[in-house]
């Protein structure tokens, strides 16, 4: 078992945004978490690497207790890779060396060997010739690239994606889903909050529907599609339209 | 008209204004650098001491910090303070705390998205601080910093008052001779007035440069 979380609880003051979550995921499955806005799905997303702290239940990853009191969280993070939403690059950089920061810094890789990974990565998003570039002169769907070349520099076993394709415009979320369709031959366990249905359908191997706080269904995308089980997931995809 | 003597008598003592400046804003960009990693820290009794600091040194007129430390630190310290010591003591001392201020401000300013980015990678909190937070909130800050220094170079006609001889007291020396007012505080008043134009005429120039290297501000 490569994660797993057993009833866990996160409170934000008085609001209770996860009410007992409990998840087996296995390495390299590929996982779509859907939902209403303010189910708890980027909230979940966020306690797998710790930017959320769960008040109450327990994560093991790799057999860890991340929540444990002498736990080490940059331990945690060097495995774990995120994509977020409005791609987070650090302005001040260049392309090369977003890329490069954590590698040379958190892994301890020579300048030389994190700048040679960083080109190939470069070149599996299609962004071989932009390295020297600065986040701003490039569009949306290029910095998002740009950011999963940053995230998969640290090689990490598990990717979350926080809703990967919602700040891009329709022609560019085309672009990055190729390139997240390419990463399940790397077989690196995925979890992605997404909006896109496209991900849900032609990437992700099982399912999660999420609703004031709970996981409601665990299933195939398939199944989930053709036959749900719940009438929120029902009322769910009359929303959206499929 | 004033000769060129007496002309020249006034200039001089702007050397000590540049002195006082200059100094104050080396030593209180440290110290203020300092200040606001400990207002930060969160180690509670840490932070608390900052804020006071701060809070002492934006709460007192600067003319009462000079005057009371320049003759206060003998009868309470038993310490002989010059009128320079004094001066670049004081000056470096409050600015410190507007300084840091000013980076605390660039530092909160700092996108969260860019601390959770630095998370996910793994960096640790000194890391995070001095390759993605400070970098940013330096060129931020860049702006507000120079208006500190145009402050400062101000605010230093009031060291006159501890009997330091820069430019407004070699005025005062001078129109004490020969009462001639307008001429002696006009030539005062032009010569702050081309200095700071100047300074921010440079500032201009540095923000500018400072852009361009680095790409504009967002993302």
């Amino acid at each position: 078992m490569m994660i797993k979380l057993q009833d866990v609880h996160l409170h934000f003051g008085a609001h209770h945004a996860l009410r007992g979550i409990n998840l087996d995921v296995k390495q390299g499955e590929v996982i779509s978490i859907l939902g209403p806005s303010g189910s708890g799905k980027s909230t979940l997303l966020r306690c797998l690497n710790l930017l959320e702290r769960p008040t109450k239940g327990k994560i093991y990853i790799d057999g860890d207790n991340i929540l444990g009191s002498h736990f080490d969280v940059t331990r945690l993070r060097r495995h774990v890779g995120m994509i977020f939403q409005g791609f987070n690059l650090f302005p001040h950089l260049t392309v090369l060396n977003n890329i490069t920061l954590a590698p040379q810094n958190v892994r301890g890789l020579q300048v030389e060997d994190a700048e040679e990974r960083a080109h190939a990565l470069l070149k599996k998003v299609g962004l071989y010739n932009q390295a020297h570039k600065h986040p701003n002169q490039l569009s949306g769907g290029q910095k998002q690239r740009v950011a999963i070349a940053r995230a998969l520099a640290m090689e990490p076993n598990i990717l979350l994606l926080d809703e990967p394709t919602s700040a891009l415009d329709p022609e560019m979320v085309k672009e990055v889903m190729c390139v997240i369709q390419t990463l399940q031959e790397d077989n690196i366990t995925m979890l992605a909050v997404s909006h896109e249905m496209s991900f849900a359908k032609n990437i992700a191997q099982r399912l999660l529907f999420m609703d004031e706080g709970q996981i409601i269904e665990d299933t195939t995308p398939n199944a989930f599609f053709n036959n749900p089980q719940t009438t929120r997931a029902k009322a769910f995809l009359d929303q959206i339209n499929y | 008209m004033l000769t060129k003597n007496e002309i020249f008598h006034i200039l001089s003592g702007l050397s000590n204004n540049v002195l006082v400046t200059v100094v104050a804003v080396c030593l209180g960009t440290l110290l203020g650098a300092t200040i606001c990693m400990l207002r930060l820290s969160r180690i509670a009794p840490l932070a608390a001491l900052a804020r006071v600091y701060v809070s002492i040194f934006r709460g007192i007129p600067l003319l009462i910090q000079l005057v009371f430390v320049y003759n206060g630190a003998k009868p309470a310290l038993g310490l002989d303070l010059s009128p320079l010591e004094a001066s670049l003591l004081v000056f470096s001392m409050n600015s410190a705390a507007y300084v840091s201020e000013i980076f605390r401000a660039g530092i909160t300013s700092i996108d969260k998205g860019q601390w959770e980015a630095a998370d996910s990678l793994a960096l640790t909190r000194f890391q995070k601080m001095r390759y993605i937070i400070v970098p940013q909130a330096i060129q931020k800050v860049s702006p507000a910093l120079v208006n500190e220094l145009i402050n400062l170079f101000k605010e230093s006609a009031l060291v006159s008052v501890i009997t330091l001889n820069d430019i407004m007291r070699q005025a005062q020396n001078t129109v004490s001779q020969n009462y001639k007012y307008f001429e002696v505080y006009g030539l005062v008043a032009l010569t702050f007035y081309i200095c700071v134009l100047t300074l921010t005429q440079i500032a201009r120039l540095l923000e500018q440069a400072l852009n361009k290297s680095h790409g504009v501000n967002d993302d």
